[in-house]
């Protein structure tokens, strides 16, 4: 009986192993950041942003098939690639922006966290009196943040994160929510649809900002390199190319549905009702729909899990990337002594985003909105360096970019950058 | 003589000599200027070439690229004529060299090795610290006869050199009173790795210097590569240190996936040379068919032993055993069978306790090596032995074999049958994984790091 159980365990455990790299990071995709984009940008402007997603969802799969790509051919890490292609200088101008882009993420990482928390202890204060103290609440939630960067870090360095990792994943299920939250709103499906296939352009400063926020929150460098990693340490293989490039399809369609549905159940409560999204509070509303009165709860319980994920993985994969890109010892197994630069970054991460987010009167969801947005601005320059080493038929032999698919990518660079530089303009024209 | 750019070669001639100047880096003398020895401006250096046919500590520079424009020419050394700074003077000679330049444009050879393409930027392994480094400058020296190349620079102060930081660093460091010295691995002990390039090295004695190296430590440095660059490791180094190195590996997937990588053919060659008990784990962790593909291609005796090993549920201490272990009949005396354990020890692992054996294979008892060493030539072996012998069964669960081995204090236990012969040994190193497991009580896997 005993050996019967351990055998389904172990059957469910060998199923776990083989979730493919693509959809692990598809998952871990929607986090703090995302949410917060993806709800802002529907209740700003219901369903007008939906669009985006088609091309958004294309760019995905395109920039997360080259790594894959890269991944098989050379069997090498990004970073990898990156040094021996750029050499010192390309390198160090990448990594360098990439560390504050997920500096700034893992910063909104953890904003997630403190908000789920605080919403979490309003919500509990009925049941537990002292939590209706303000100064209680703050303390308790101040505390509570600490020991989650404190736990964070110690699943890291534990090596217990994978094993984490698979729990989170799991816990998904909280995306499954804002589906049944989209129907029970009950959208005029029609506008949705339209908002969806037809596209609109507004020329204001906002809505730039958030259209970069979406994209710069779906397709991110270090999901690349988190990506990239998962999928070398899976061993995927030039033979199981062909079966697993559509692992990276499944993931990155699996994250813009979810993307799809959070727009639409933001956009038929909050942009219905006119709520002016000013704290992450708010957002939860757009789950009222399928939770009513405990739409907070839920949205807090969703949010936690995303971003306690995320602020785990972050941290490591930017600590992985910069250790590999300038040949500094890595791994976890290794001691500090030994790996001294791999620990500082993400310890640096770790302790860094958590203390931004602490100072009193901090704007979390502004952070949160913003850090999407620069690596939205990041993105056409991530992608020239994807781009020209996926286009290097001595790196990449068979599995070299063909002719379209490189005018492709130059051609989303272009754009990508003129958004970037329209979004620049008018801010400073504005102000 | 009346142009510009030859006023500022006279200038740049007229310059003292750099104070440092017979050692350089190859950081500092890419793009530097080449004139021919009429002072005309013929390109910038590109690269260096230097040979590697003969294992000599420090190669010496065979050839320089010069590019110009999309073009690019490789001259022999001995066109060299002067390097100042940022002045390079070559007298462009007709020259043989062993570098031929492919469609593709690039330069190939068996012997040379071009340092900026396949050294500069690159991973090596460090033979001396026995550890996996990014090549961040290369430091070179003038000799009598020629130009050498000193090792690799792994360090920061490489970095920042790179990044046009270098004297930067080097004041910041000296006004917080540090000196950094420059971190050089000596050539000597520089093993290039890599399989990305098309026209990778392919040297005469390729990881040559990896291969002297212990296993469990090729070990840890294949753990830290892709699998890919691991096969390619693998396939070079002679098929008892791969055998060897892959028993070291720790990671089960890692092994796996090597042995899936290195094709039917060398994988039975390599896990022929490897103690049966751990060649029927990594194939016992196969699909069937893969399996059987490579026991078929392996030795018919291994492959037997093998079969034999696999079919017992891992969990038990028929899983765990060897069949490697060294025993006797009850009939020799002492002086046989220590010339017959000259003969099979070199091949044996555990060959500390030697067993005897009753007609038939029975388990009869136990003697050391220090017991029959001590003893005189013609004592039966029967008369030095232990008869109290602790043994356990085929289908005992291991951990009651871990228990028995750490209560009695063993190096190995021997398993027998039902009928009570003597069917392998299980040595207390194969125990000590099966303690912490229990220990941990998860399964590999998911104790993975990232």
């Amino acid at each position: 009986m005993l050996n019967k159980l351990k055998h389904k365990w172990k059957q469910i455990l060998i199923f776990l192993s083989l979730v493919g790299p693509g959809i692990i990071t598809g998952n871990v995709d929607n986090d703090a950041g995302g949410i917060a984009t993806y709800s802002i940008a529907g209740a700003h402007y219901g369903y007008a942003m939906l669009w985006t997603l088609i091309p958004v969802t294309i760019l995905l799969i395109y920039t997360l098939n080259a790594s894959y790509r890269m991944g098989v051919a050379t069997g090498q890490g990004l970073g990898d690639l990156i040094r021996e292609k750029f050499r010192v200088k390309g390198a160090f101008i990448l990594l360098f922006l990439v560390f504050f882009a997920n500096l700034g993420t893992t910063t909104s990482e953890f904003a997630g966290i403190y908000s789920s928390i605080q919403i979490m202890g309003i919500n509990f204060s009925n049941d537990f009196p002292p939590l209706q103290s303000k100064a209680f609440l703050t303390i308790l939630t101040y505390l509570l943040t600490v020991l989650m960067a404190v736990f964070v870090w110690t699943i890291v360095v534990k090596g217990t994160y994978k094993m984490v990792e698979r729990v989170f994943i799991f816990s998904c299920f909280f995306y499954l929510s804002y589906v049944f939250s989209a129907f029970y709103a009950k959208p005029e499906w029609s506008e949705v649809w339209r908002g969806f296939f037809v596209p609109t352009i507004k020329y204001e400063s906002e809505y730039i900002f958030d259209l970069i926020g979406v994209i710069g929150t779906t397709i991110t460098p270090w999901m690349n390199f988190y990506m990239h990693a998962t999928m070398l340490e899976k061993g995927i293989t030039a033979k199981s190319y062909y079966i697993s490039k559509w692992d990276v399809v499944i993931g990155s369609i699996m994250t813009d549905i979810v993307a799809f549905f959070m727009i639409v159940a933001c956009g038929a409560t909050l942009f219905q009702k006119h709520i002016r999204v000013e704290s992450i509070y708010d957002i939860g509303q757009s789950l009222i729909p399928i939770a009513g009165s405990y739409s907070s709860l839920l949205f807090a319980a969703g949010l936690f899990n995303a971003s306690v994920l995320a602020s785990a993985v972050l941290p490591l994969a930017t600590a992985y990337a910069i250790c590999e890109t300038f040949g500094w010892e890595i791994g976890i197994e290794k001691s500090f002594n030994e790996a001294k630069m791999f620990y500082s970054i993400f310890t640096f991460m770790i302790v860094i985003g958590c203390s931004l987010v602490l100072i009193p009167g901090m704007p979390l969801l502004f952070i949160m909105r913003l850090s999407q947005v620069a690596n939205g601005i990041l993105l056409p320059i991530f992608l020239f360096y994807l781009i020209t080493i996926a286009s290097d038929k001595k790196t990449m032999g068979e599995f070299v970019f063909s002719k379209f698919e490189k005018s492709f990518g130059w051609f989303s660079t272009v754009i990508l950058t003129i958004l970037s530089v329209m979004l620049v303009y008018q801010s400073l024209a504005g102000n | 003589m009346a142009d510009g750019r030859t006023a500022t070669v006279e200038q740049i001639k007229k310059s003292p000599v750099l104070k440092d100047f017979n050692t350089f880096f190859l950081s500092e003398i890419l793009n530097v200027k080449v004139y021919d020895n009429g002072d005309k401006f013929i390109g910038y250096i590109d690269d260096i070439a230097i040979d590697a046919s003969e294992n000599i500590r420090h190669p010496y520079v065979s050839a320089f690229i010069v590019r110009r424009g999309e073009n690019i020419t490789a001259y022999e050394y001995s066109s060299f004529v002067e390097y100042r700074y940022d002045y390079f003077e070559l007298a462009p000679l007709p020259v043989v060299l062993p570098l031929k330049l492919t469609e593709e444009g690039e330069y190939e050879s068996d012997t040379e090795i071009l340092l900026k393409r396949d050294i500069l930027d690159k991973q090596i392994v460090d033979t001396s610290g026995m550890r996996l480094v990014r090549v961040n400058d290369i430091k070179l020296t003038f000799v009598k006869n020629g130009i050498v190349t000193i090792g690799a620079d792994i360090g920061p102060t490489g970095l920042m050199r790179r990044l046009s930081l270098g004297r930067i660093y080097k004041a910041v460091a000296a006004l917080f009173n540090k000196k950094i010295p420059d971190q050089i691995i000596s050539w000597q002990f520089v093993e290039p790795i890599g399989t990305t390039h098309k026209n990778k090295i392919k040297l005469v004695v390729p990881y040559a210097k990896l291969s002297l190296l212990h296993p469990a430590d090729i070990a840890d440095i294949i753990e830290e590569l892709s699998v890919q660059e691991s096969a390619e490791i693998l396939k070079s180094l002679d098929e008892e240190t791969a055998a060897e190195t892959l028993a070291e590996i720790e990671e089960q997937d890692l092994q796996i996936s090597l042995i899936e990588s290195l094709g039917t053919e060398k994988a039975a060659d390599i896990l022929d040379m490897m103690p049966p008990d751990e060649a029927a784990d990594i194939l016992g962790d196969l699909s069937e068919k893969q399996a059987e593909e490579i026991l078929s291609d392996m030795n018919s005796q291994g492959a037997e032993e093998v079969r034999e090993l696999m079919s017992h549920d891992e969990d038990t201490a028929g899983g765990l055993m060897t069949t490697e272990y060294i025993s006797f009949p009850e009939t020799f005396n002492v002086e046989q069978a220590l010339s017959e354990y000259r003969l099979i020890a070199p091949n044996i692992e555990m060959a500390y306790y030697l067993y005897i054996e009753e007609k038939g294979g029975y388990l009869k008892g136990v003697t050391t090596l220090k017991d029959l060493v001590v003893a005189r030539p013609y004592q039966k072996l029967t008369e030095i032995m232990n008869r109290k012998v602790s043994f356990c069964l085929l289908n005992e669960h291991k951990k009651d074999v871990a228990e028995k081995i750490a209560r009695y204090n063993l190096l190995a236990i021997p398993v027998v049958d039902e009928n009570d012969v003597m069917k392998g040994i299980i040595t207390f190193d194969d125990v000590m994984d099966t303690i912490i497991e229990i220990n941990e009580e998860l399964p590999h896997f998911l104790k993975g790091s990232e």
